[in-house]
């Protein structure tokens, strides 16, 4: 990367530093430190849930699966915007008006003591783990692009945002994601226009989807019923719904943000504000990888997009394979750049044969180029002994690093890395509030000056911050970087929705019903998972279900036994 | 609980239902 370019990545990010660490307003308070005393606008509350989810797996995951298959995995996100209505008609009003600090202390107030501390343990774990994961999959993809090592990019990405959520508390976590997510989502649009601008003149936007089309790319609905597969209709829409009522509704990574609100219909506005955006956003990053597709169809994209197993390849004992795949590999994208032009000149002209049969010669030679680079995709996997190995994730990287202009380059890689270190900030803000409210102040110290578990809460983000540091290290062996994050939670998040629901829709449940529904919620769930092979989507369904059936049987059990 | 809260209620699975009818025809139109 040019000087310029790190110029701008180190200014950006010590100006973000700064500003987060100016926001120390209120933060000498625990209940300032930790909710900024409810004093946070909608819109920024509501930007803060959206850039907390918007990590740098997202930024180079979700754009390299828009390159790989399109449009396809938006329908992810189908059930998100209904969970966000369930919330704000059920959960939000329940946590804002019961004035806590995190959803697991709402529980002790509806059941016990045991199912609060449980809950927010599996928080602990499940959300440790994938921050490890949120600091390590971006590090790894950096530390290549950039040819720096993984320690390095990882405390690049990890430090700034300890530093400042250490000081500045939920403050500085919130109006930092406000200003993140304006970079990013100006660079993502700025990056639409730059590539555009890329292609020959004969292409423009209407061409370059119709060249997507052409290939499938641009199919968002999949209305096949097949609980085995996560990007389908059904999956994303009754799947990701118990996804994103747990996700939104029990996490306290999302909750905390929305607790800053200055009131219950301010919390519901900031979570609305993602059931209308979210959807949109995600397809804007999907367009990106697309359009990174059809801009390298007129340009000469490397065989495979990972510079270090590039060069092993070339190197390695299967140097001969590789390179004379390589020579077929680009003589086929020869013919299909010559078959794209071709279809796109027809498309302009509108001549319906001529439409046709250049159609048919660029789906013939892309299904060509397709085939030699999954047996080179192959050939990598075996030769570096990895059986999930992928370079989709550094198409993107690679991408901004070869084709954008200097200063350009350097706003991408800092919206890259702040992506991550914003998502960071707000895990490591709640993972010290669980901590602190939930475990210390409940068992260790009950009573105790405000000052005292400040010092606490802040000695808690640090550790969270190392503890994260450590995992990052052994979650990048974990492959797939968008199902890493996800895979941690799948396992509790059901079951944990389940208790929740237990709470507010079952009014005569009671905390030992619901501790034994959570133990066999995630027994279930582990079960299913290991002997069936349904998308993890759908374990959130299991478990949430199981754990309400079960809660609901055992609780009516005790009371009757009781009354007798 | 604001009316302006409730209509977002209605408005967000209509919005939704609008998306999913952008996204056919962008897979229909350019297919």
């Amino acid at each position: 990367m040019h000087p310029i370019d790190w110029t701008i990545v180190v200014v950006v990010m010590a100006w973000i530093v700064y500003d987060g660490l100016k926001r120390t307003k209120d933060s000498h308070e625990i209940e300032g430190y930790f909710l900024a005393k409810r004093s946070i606008p909608w819109w920024a509350a509501g930007l803060s849930v959206m850039a907390t989810q918007l990590s740098a797996i997202t930024m180079v995951g979700t754009t390299g699966q828009g390159f790989n298959d399109g449009m396809r995995f938006i329908q992810f996100y189908y059930g998100l915007p209904i969970a966000m209505v369930v919330l704000c008609v059920t959960f939000v009003p329940f946590f804002y008006n019961a004035r806590v600090f995190t959803a697991y202390e709402w529980l002790e107030k509806r059941f016990d003591a045991k199912t609060r501390s449980l809950t927010s343990f599996l928080f602990l774990v499940s959300r440790g783990m994938s921050c490890g994961a949120i600091i390590s999959a971006p590090a790894v993809v950096l530390s290549i692009v950039f040819g720096l090592d993984v320690t390095s990019t990882a405390l690049l990405i990890g430090l700034p945002a300890i530093v400042y959520t250490i000081f500045g508390g939920v403050q500085a976590v919130t109006w930092t994601d406000v200003k993140i997510m304006t970079l990013i989502i100006g660079g993502l649009v700025a990056t639409v226009v730059a590539l555009l601008l890329g292609m020959p003149p004969e292409v423009g936007m209407s061409e370059a989807l119709h060249l997507a089309g052409a290939t499938g790319r641009l199919e968002g609905l999949d209305f096949r019923w097949n609980p085995n597969e996560t990007y389908s209709f059904w999956s994303g829409l009754i799947g990701g719904l118990f996804l994103m009522l747990s996700y939104f509704g029990c996490d306290q990574s999302q909750v905390q943000r929305y607790l800053t609100a200055k009131s219950v219909d301010g919390a519901r506005r900031s979570l609305l504000m993602s059931a209308y955006w979210k959807i949109p956003l995600q397809a804007l990053v999907l367009l990106v990888g697309i359009l990174v597709w059809v801009f390298y169809l007129f340009a000469t994209p490397p065989v495979i997009f990972d510079r270090a197993q590039d060069e092993k390849m070339r190197n390695g004992p299967r140097a001969a394979e590789y390179l004379a795949l390589e020579q077929t590999y680009q003589a086929a994208l020869a013919q299909r750049r010559a078959a794209a032009e071709g279809y796109a000149k027809a498309e302009a002209s509108g001549e319906e044969a001529a439409i046709a049969f250049s159609k048919a010669a660029f789906q013939s030679w892309e299904q060509e180029a397709r085939a030699i680079q999954q047996n080179v995709r192959a050939l990598v996997r075996d030769a570096a002994g990895d059986r999930s190995y992928t370079d989709v994730n550094y198409v993107f990287p690679t991408y901004i690093l070869t084709q954008l202009p200097i200063g350009f380059i350097g706003l991408m890689m800092v919206a890259i890395i702040l992506a991550a270190t914003d998502s960071i900030a707000a895990e490591l803000n709640s993972l010290s509030t669980a901590t602190v409210i939930d475990f210390y102040r409940r068992y260790v110290r009950t009573e105790a000056p405000d000052r005292h578990y400040l010092t606490v809460s802040k000695i808690a983000t640090a550790f969270w911050g190392v503890f994260a540091s450590l995992v990052a290290i052994w979650a990048a062996e974990l492959g797939s970087l968008i199902e890493v994050v996800n895979r941690f939670g799948s396992f509790f998040y059901g079951s944990i929705l389940g208790v929740f629901l237990l709470a507010v829709l079952w009014k005569r449940a009671n905390g030992h019903g619901a501790f034994v529904a959570l133990i066999v919620g995630m027994v279930t769930v582990a079960w299913v998972a290991t002997t069936t092979s349904i998308s993890f989507l759908w374990h959130n369904v299991v478990g949430a279900v199981a754990v309400f059936v079960v809660g609901a049987i055992v609780s009516e059990i005790l009371r009757s036994r009781r009354a007798a | 609980m604001s009316r302006r809260i409730e209509t977002h209620y209605i408005l967000v699975p209509l919005v939704e239902v609008v998306v999913w009818a952008g996204l056919a025809w962008l897979a229909y139109s350019f297919r």
